[in-house]
Formats: C-alpha cells, structure tokens, sequence
C-alpha cells in the first residue's frame, strides 16, 4: 500500500506529458498499481483477531545428593574414618554419604546405591536448537582443615556410574583444590549420574575430624 | 489518445481480474469477526515436562480463551462450513486445536492450516462461543515471540 501513498493515477495533464517523454512501457506499471490497490481493498473485508505467545522461559536445574524439582537447601555429608593403623598406608578408604537419593529425580528409577553414592543431576532449557551449553563446575577449597591441620582436598577423587546407565554423563574425577569443569550440560539435556567418592589415603596428618565443603555450580550461557 | 486507451484496457483488465479471482474463489469468503477478542491476548509458552526428559521433554504450550463473535448476516438462512485458518509463517512448527462451549465445533488444525468449527445452516447473525485456543510445539524451535493471527471463513453450501 505504500506504493498508493506515493503514487497517483497521472492526470491529464500529466499523460500529455507522459506522451511525449514516457516509454511506452510506463502505463503497465500504472496498471499494476491498480491491481495491487483493488485486491488490497478486498483484504480488507474482516478483520481477525491475534494471540501473541512468547518463547518458553530459561531454565536452569541442579541437584547434587537430596532432592526434588524444586529449591532444596539440603547439604549432604561424604565422610570416611580411616583406621589408626591404616593412615598414610596408600590404600584408598572408599567414603560413604549421608544422601537418601537413590531414584532418579525425573524418572523414578533407582540409579544411585546409597548411602555410598551421591546423586548428580543437571539440565539447561533453552527455546534454541543451537549448541549453547551450561558449565557445571564444582569448587573445592586447597585443604580439609581440622584446627590447624589439614589435608590435601586432592586426596578426595569420585567414580561415576548409575544402575541402568553405561555412560558417564558427569564423569570420573578428583578435587584440585580449586575450581573445576566436570562437564559442559548440552542445552536441553539431562544428564545424571552417580559419584562414589575416595580417599587416598597417602597423607599422614595427626589425628582430628577434618572437613570442607565443595560447591556445585551450572551457569547458564 | 493511445495512453488513454491503454489505461482504459488497463482498468477493464483489473476489473476483469477481480472480477475472475471472486468467481474462482467464490465458495469461499472471509468472515468479519471483528468483535471477536482474546481474554489474554498474550502470553508465555510454557514446557510441559519441567525438565528436558520423556516424551515431552521439549514440548511448551499456552492456551487463552476467545470471546468469538462472528458475523455471518450475508449467509442467514444458507447452509455452510466455517473455518478457522492461521496462515502459514514462522508459527507453521505450532499445533494449534481447542474446545468450545458447544456453538461452536471443537477441533484442530490440519495440515493445510484450518480447522472446522461449524457446518450446518446458519441461523443466527451473529454466531457467538467462547474458545479455549491451545498451542503447542517444539519449545526449542520457537526462540522469538510469535504473533498468531488467526481468521474465520466460510464456504457456503
């Protein structure tokens, strides 16, 4: 229709000029103009009426040990005692968890042995079919500490698995000390898994009850 | 004289368009539902299944409720099929279908983009319902706001 605003039908005057001056193609340009205006005042016989959806909204979901789909402020606890007779021996002390997760949070399944497995889970949704991805990182201070003492958070690594599951979505590993990737979680993919942690056991420290906390962290892009 | 001539063929020529294009398509006419209103005319897809697993791991949906009121006087007293069509554009990876409170036919949209919500003599100037309208897709396929601009028309009988 823009082109009804810009343009005129030529008047009389305007053709005589046209008749001297114009190609002889210059009136089928007119004659389209007046097909585009009729068929334009036919489109206008009713009107219709509009439902504007907007994409579906970024999410973003995490579950490290206890559960479900919704905030969680549950902390587990991973802990192991090393025999006085073993410490320092080199022989890694398989550690247990206080984590009642054993089904899977979206599908129901058993997937973790508890209580020696902590349950891992994450997902990005995004309303994108491209490769964006969201880093799960876990970040582990340099020591366990007990007073003054410490250990290496380094002598603490994980296995991972999940009954029913062959791969390793969020895979094998050990702590740095520092902060680390565990896995890019592909856009709108679940992943899971389960981690059974260790220590080895290599560090003789005197006796004490030494903890620290690590930190699971997905961003999304 | 020649010009004249020729802008007078012109016009005979458009009007003999016109006039062939609503012969060809005279079983079918748009509807003026102008008076036709969403109660929410917008609104956010929303994934079925919170989390990206399962059948419906990536399906998102949004439903509103429409005050139809369509005026069909030039067809009172004639039998007819209306229809309602959403032109193809980038909303063609949406499903659309919906449920009515009885005047109107529950359905959805086929392939070519129109569905029947009524056939049968039309008895009444104004066909009045209110419509659930769902729509439904591919959450991953719909990364910018979609207009849906939907129509009625009716081909009588």
């Amino acid at each position: 229709m823009m082109l009804a605003g810009k343009t005129n039908l030529p008047s009389a005057t305007m053709l005589n000029k046209h008749k001297q001056n114009m190609p002889a193609v210059d009136w089928r340009h007119a004659c389209v103009f007046i097909l585009i205006a009729i068929t334009g005042l036919a489109a206008r016989q009713a009107d219709a009426f509009s439902f504007t959806v907007a994409p579906g909204a970024r999410t973003i979901f995490l579950q490290v040990g206890n559960g479900a789909q919704s905030n969680v402020a549950t902390i587990n606890v991973v802990s192991v005692n090393v025999p006085a007779a073993s410490i320092g021996n080199a022989t890694p002390q398989v550690m247990t968890t206080n984590s009642t997760q054993a089904a899977s949070t979206i599908t129901g399944n058993t997937v973790c042995n508890v209580p020696s497995q902590i349950y891992i889970a994450g997902a990005l949704r995004l309303p994108t079919v491209s490769a964006a991805v969201a880093p799960l990182q876990v970040t582990a201070p340099a020591n366990l500490t007990s007073g003054t003492d410490t250990i290496a958070f380094s002598q603490i690594s994980w296995t991972s698995s999940a009954i029913g599951g062959t791969t390793q979505d969020i895979p094998a590993g050990a702590f740095t000390g520092a902060a680390q990737l565990l896995v890019n979680v592909p856009a709108n993919t679940w992943l899971e898994n389960c981690h059974t942690f260790s220590y080895a056991n290599t560090a003789i420290a005197p006796a004490g009850v030494y903890t620290g906390r690590v930190t699971y962290t997905l961003t999304a892009p | 004289m020649k010009y004249i001539t020729s802008i007078t063929a012109c016009i005979l020529f458009c009007v003999l368009c016109v006039t062939s294009m609503n012969s060809n398509a005279i079983k079918v006419f748009r509807v003026d539902d102008s008076a036709s209103q969403p109660v929410e005319a917008q609104s956010q897809l929303n994934w079925k299944s919170l989390l990206p697993v399962g059948a419906d791991a990536h399906t998102v949906e949004a439903s509103t409720r429409v005050n139809i009121k369509l005026d069909v006087k030039p067809w009172l007293g004639q039998r007819g099929r209306i229809y309602l069509v959403l032109p193809l554009g980038v909303a063609e990876t949406l499903s659309v279908d919906w449920i009515t409170q009885g005047r109107l036919i529950p359905g959805r949209l086929g392939a070519n983009r129109r569905g029947l919500v009524y056939q049968g003599i039309i008895n009444a100037q104004i066909l009045e319902d209110v419509m659930t309208l769902k729509v439904s897709g591919d959450g991953r396929k719909i990364t910018s706001q979609q207009r849906l601009q939907f129509y009625f028309e009716i081909e009588p009988e």
